[in-house]
């Protein structure tokens, strides 16, 4: 009975890794078709947001089914709340990703590729593969190191916002193109707060002990 | 959060000189006016505690108890200790219901009767309130002359309840008390545990984990004889400290 219960935990495991993988390809995908003005890679992203919010659904459906079934308790119960957690927010990274594909779609100017939004983009990518990594080897300290990393896409962000600013007063004809831009900056950042998310679910699910990702952030004195 | 009702203190327990100890230095507070629950697997030693908390294991002749365990602070174990009038403060309710051969009505009044009620009116008093608190009074009200024994299960059961607050306790140990009943009589009796501890202190023993966290307020986990984990029942069922709790809980045990 036991058995079968943890086989099908680990097969929810299995989804959410699929879910993490298809949310890292959305991600990653609609960043290089920002920066390289690649319109058919962006019309992909936007296809492939079905497969993603079917996958979603699927992971919460089952969790219930388990919760109903098996009645879980400690460890089981914490990994199904997680999994139904990290679920709604990989389908909200994906949701952003379409966000900045349409973005894509729909700047009609060329603006010479930012220094700071592509990394930006990589750093928030880098992120969600690590609080994938920490989900699949159990490992608190790997999940905490999540929380910091966030520090580093907030400094990207204001750095976006630098480098537009002196574009739009260089050339004020790009200020609508830096405007949409701009959002891609915030949407990335946000997209960076679901990560941050993942890895609280991901502390609570292994430790049991709800960690807040603040603790780990540098406070508003060390930023000044 | 409620003072301690009863409290043991290192207690060691073994059926028999040779016998290995069926309880390892269980130190523990059972609130007032809350729901205690003993859980874990056969043999761990859970009802073996229950029955020392109202001195059952008396009966078992080689029997060795040392450690102190205390009722609003008495020493129930010290020699000039009525274990009659112990046994009324501290009730019992078995696994299987066990109404005795009587009418309805008798086997409710027979413990106030033992202790000296002659009154009719106050006997009929006594046998409604406690027949009303065990949540049976509407289905046996107009039948109180019948059979203790034509009662279903559940109904023998809730029967035994009143049948143990009729002599006004102050505790009520419960050794799996609805492992012979159906779900809904269980549904029942669980329902009357939450009420039941409005007036007493309730300690159960239970095979069902999510009867445990159905019910209790504190849970308590034995192994091998030993207290391995205590504590509210909402943490132990969501974050337990003990690696030992946790298998067992989720059903990983051995």
């Amino acid at each position: 009975m036991n058995r079968f219960k943890d086989k099908e935990i680990e097969s929810l495991f299995s989804r959410i890794f699929e879910l993490g993988s298809l949310t890292e390809r959305a991600l990653s995908d609609a960043i290089w078709a920002l920066s390289h003005h690649d319109k058919d890679l962006a019309r992909g992203v936007l296809e492939g947001d079905d497969a993603v919010d079917e996958l979603a659904l699927e992971i919460n459906t089952v969790s219930f089914q388990l919760i109903a079934r098996y009645q879980p308790v400690a460890f089981d119960l914490r990994a199904l709340e997680a999994c139904i957690r990290m679920a709604l927010d990989l389908e909200r990274i994906t949701d952003l990703a379409v966000s900045i594909a349409r973005v894509t779609l729909d700047l009609d100017v060329r603006i010479k590729p930012l220094r700071n939004l592509e990394p930006m983009g990589m750093r928030v990518i880098e992120m969600l593969n690590l609080a994938m990594a920490a989900l699949l080897k159990r490992d608190v300290r790997a999940a905490e190191n999540v929380f910091a990393m966030d520090d580093a896409v907030d400094d990207y962000e204001d750095g976006v916002f630098t480098e537009l600013m002196e574009i739009v007063m260089a050339t004020p004809a790009l200020a609508s193109g830096s405007n949409k831009l701009i959002t891609v900056a915030r949407i990335l950042e946000r997209a960076g707060d679901h990560v941050t998310n993942l890895a609280e679910q991901i502390c609570y699910m292994i430790a049991g002990n709800r960690v807040r990702a603040a603790k780990f952030r540098r406070t508003r004195a060390e930023e000044e | 959060m409620e003072e301690a009702k009863m409290v043991t203190k290192s207690l060691f327990m073994s059926y028999s000189r040779n016998a290995p100890p069926a309880l390892k230095d269980v130190t523990m507070d059972i609130r007032a006016n809350s729901v205690t629950a003993f859980i874990g697997p056969s043999g761990c030693g859970k009802s073996t505690f229950l029955r020392c908390l109202n001195r059952m294991n008396d009966f078992v002749r080689d029997a060795r108890i040392t450690g102190r365990v205390l009722l609003d602070g008495m020493d129930i174990y010290s020699p000039e200790v009525d274990v009659t009038n112990l046994r009324r403060r501290v009730g019992m309710v078995f696994q299987r219901p066990n109404p005795f051969p009587f009418s309805i009505r008798e086997n409710v009044a027979y413990g106030p009767k033992l202790l000296g009620a002659r009154d009719e009116s106050v006997i009929d008093e006594i046998v409604e309130n406690s027949l009303r608190s065990a949540g049976l009074w509407e289905e046996a009200r107009d039948r109180l002359n019948d059979m203790a024994t034509s009662l279903s299960g559940g109904q023998q059961q809730r029967l035994c309840i009143a049948r143990a607050i009729a002599v006004e306790p102050e505790v009520l140990l419960m050794d799996e008390p609805t492992s012979a009943l159906d779900p809904i009589a269980t549904a029942r009796v669980e329902e009357l545990v939450r009420e039941l501890k409005r007036d007493y202190t309730v300690a159960i023993v239970t095979h069902n984990m999510q009867q445990a966290a159905r019910v209790s307020d504190t849970t308590a986990f034995f192994l091998m004889g030993e207290l391995v984990e205590y504590g509210p029942t909402d943490v132990i069922f969501t974050t337990p400290t003990d690696q030992r709790t946790e298998d067992y809980i989720t059903g990983r045990f051995g």
